[in-house]
């Protein structure tokens, strides 16, 4: 009963995912094309929801959803961009709609005969007893994976001083 | 200390030191004054001279630590060298021209320094995560550097331009990634490499990862057809960014992407020597012909960057030890030829209505200024692999390998490129010395970018000249 539910679940989920995806980029209205941005954030944090990684879904919601889609709606509303329909290329248009499509059936047929590696990182985030997600995660980020997340922070340096420099009035 | 953490200490100290210079080297700039921001760029100098000294290699010894996640021998220092020189050589010639463009600014030195550590956490990577994010820090950099001036509208639309393409592609890879993490169940090389021996090899998922991740790759080095940001960047960006942007970060790449396939993909090197080797072809040979219907020097040079990254794909294809020494080897002369070139391209300028850079501003420069002239010959000479000088041996080392490899199609096809290139960059040295001035165009070189040009077209006739010297020098570094 539980597996029927999450497998309904699923596929309302990732239907819904889908078709706002479409919309998003098919609106000529950009405002529209941000909000159906967000149900498909809050479609595949669902989805992690499911797939028990309730801290991946947090972040998806607040940092996806909260963060970046308000700074689209702010340049958005600042720049307000008059929509000029679709790009009037057409052998460009039908090219990448050829070229997308099949890179679409390989990604099909991948995932169809996938054969995905069970990792066994991450197991007993089920379990109660076990330390939670968030620990879990936090406990690889900060001893195995602690390389990449110092260079990150020398990443973010850069892009500050970056910002700065061509933002600052000389 | 027990012995793993001095190894872990070990494996990643020229990056910590680089890092803290590079934080001083931010607090030095809030410390100069506006008119002498130049001394953050010589004290980076300073700071590389230091790093490359304390980090010189240990032969034969291989500090790996972090659980096997970051590793620093002498192929990593190797290819620190070359970001070192590009650094410098890009900072001494660059004074002048960010001067006149009214951007001299320490931010931009500060940046480029940041950029090296990333490129050098690339290179000494051997999980896929640290090499991620040292080639996101490199190319954040670089959208700056490309965007740097932000009066010009050429450069903004550079540095856009990158950024999203750039974006793009490390969404490519990152998919990729996932596919292949998915496949073998680990980002680490080894692990990597292991789990392919153990069957994960044949799998259409860890296939399909692979080309994803390949694609990302080839956006990196600008190998066609991955190259359409290529041309536009380099032409609008700054020419000293511009220089630098050519060199180092390609390097960067090519050494990520050989310490890849030399590490995980090596149970799959066969099917991959087969896929460079189309790649390196269509590279070179678009590269070329493109460029030969340039009349931009500054467009011309973008087009042959991109025809010698598939000169140094070339390299890669013989998957022997040759191979990767020549890349190695290529990168350094590459790296002299053309950041002189781009700094002495940076110095004309054209009073007529057309662009500093078009062919016809260098016509008849010999006459008018012979230095000048006598320098872009030494530069376009050693970029066609005219004998004598450094390009030459470059391209000689390469085809060499490829030889080496029995690979002797592609060696052929090499050596038709770069008698093909031959062709565009006679071109100036031919209106530079065989036409009669049209514009009224001043060269003078100014002392900064003299210094860089003189080290360049130096050291370019001296490996030109005593080859053997530094082929083994790179040689035994890269055993």
């Amino acid at each position: 009963m539980n597996a029927i539910l999450a497998n309904i679940g699923f596929w309302v989920l990732g239907i819904t995912a889908v078709v706002s995806a479409l919309f998003l980029v098919t609106r000529e209205n950009p405002v529209h094309s941000a909000l159906w941005m967000l149900l498909t954030f809050f479609c595949v944090a669902g989805i992690f929801v499911q797939l028990d990684a309730e801290f991946i879904a947090a972040i998806q919601v607040m940092v996806y959803a909260g963060a970046i889609l308000v700074l689209y709606m702010f340049v958005v509303m600042l720049l307000n961009p008059k929509s000029k329909g679709f790009i009037k290329m057409p052998f460009k248009v039908i090219l990448g709609g050829i070229v997308s499509f099949i890179v679409f059936l390989q990604i099909i047929m991948t995932l169809m005969g996938a054969d995905i590696i069970k990792t066994t990182k991450l197991t007993g985030i089920n379990d109660p007893n076990q330390l939670g997600n968030v620990k879990l995660f936090c406990i690889d980020l900060f001893t195995k994976y602690i390389v990449p997340f110092e260079i990150v922070s020398i990443m973010l340096l850069v892009a500050m001083i970056g910002a700065i420099v061509i933002a600052k009035k000389d | 200390m027990t012995p793993q953490a001095i190894m872990n200490l070990l494996s990643i100290y020229p990056e910590v030191i680089m890092t803290m210079f590079g934080l001083i080297l931010v607090v030095l700039d809030v410390m100069t004054k506006n008119e002498k921001k130049s001394m953050v760029g010589y004290f980076g100098i300073a700071f590389l001279v230091i790093t490359v000294l304390i980090a010189w290699p240990p032969v034969g010894k291989k500090f790996l630590g972090f659980g096997n996640m970051v590793m620093w021998d002498s192929y990593s220092f190797v290819f620190f060298f070359i970001f070192a020189i590009a650094y410098s050589l890009t900072t001494l010639g660059s004074v002048s021209y960010l001067k006149e463009n009214g951007i001299l600014k320490g931010e931009f030195y500060t940046i480029m320094f940041f950029s090296v550590v990333g490129m050098m956490f690339m290179v000494s990577a051997y999980d896929l995560t640290v090499f991620y994010a040292g080639m996101e820090t490199m190319a954040i950099s670089m959208y700056i550097l490309a965007g740097f001036n932000k009066k010009c509208a050429r450069s903004s639309e550079a540095g856009i331009k990158y950024f999203i393409i750039g974006a793009f592609s490390s969404g490519i890879f990152l998919y990729g990634l996932t596919f292949v993490y998915g496949a073998t169940g680990s980002m680490n090389y080894l692990e990597i490499a292991a789990a392919l021996k153990g069957g994960a090899a044949s799998t259409t998922t860890f296939k399909f990862g692979l080309v994803l991740m390949l694609a990302g790759f080839a956006f990196k080095i600008s190998a066609v057809p991955f190259h359409m940001w290529a041309p536009d960047v380099y032409q609008g960006a700054p020419t000293p960014s511009a220089g630098f942007m050519t060199v180092a970060p390609k390097a960067a790449a090519m050494g990520a992407l050989i310490r890849f396939c030399w590490i995980a993909l090596e149970p799959v090197g066969n099917m991959l020597a087969l896929f460079f080797g189309i790649l390196a072809v269509i590279t070179m040979t678009y590269g070329n012909l493109v460029a030969l219907a340039q009349n931009n020097v500054k467009r011309m040079l973008a087009y042959s960057a991109i025809a010698h990254a598939g000169f140094m794909l070339m390299g890669l294809v013989s998957m022997n030890p040759e191979g990767y020494q020549s890349v190695a080897l290529y990168a350094i002369i590459y790296a002299f030829m053309n950041i002189g070139a781009f700094t002495l391209l940076g110095v004309v300028k054209n009073k007529g209505m057309i662009d500093d850079e078009r062919l016809e501003s260098f016509a008849g420069l010999s006459k008018t200024n012979p230095m000048y002239a006598l320098g872009m010959l030494i530069f376009m000479f050693s970029l066609a692999g005219i004998p004598p000088l450094a390009g030459f041996i470059g391209k000689f080392q390469v085809i060499m390998a490829t030889m080496k490899a029995e690979l002797y199609w592609l060696a052929i096809i090499g050596g038709l490129n770069s008698a093909l290139a031959c062709y565009y960059y006679m071109r100036v040295t031919i209106y530079m010395y065989f036409k009669e001035p049209e514009y009224e165009v001043d060269a003078t070189v100014s002392r900064s970018a003299f210094i860089t040009s003189f080290i360049g077209a130096v050291m370019v006739i001296l490996i030109g000249f005593f080859p053997t010297f530094f082929v083994n020098l790179v040689k035994t570094l890269l055993v």
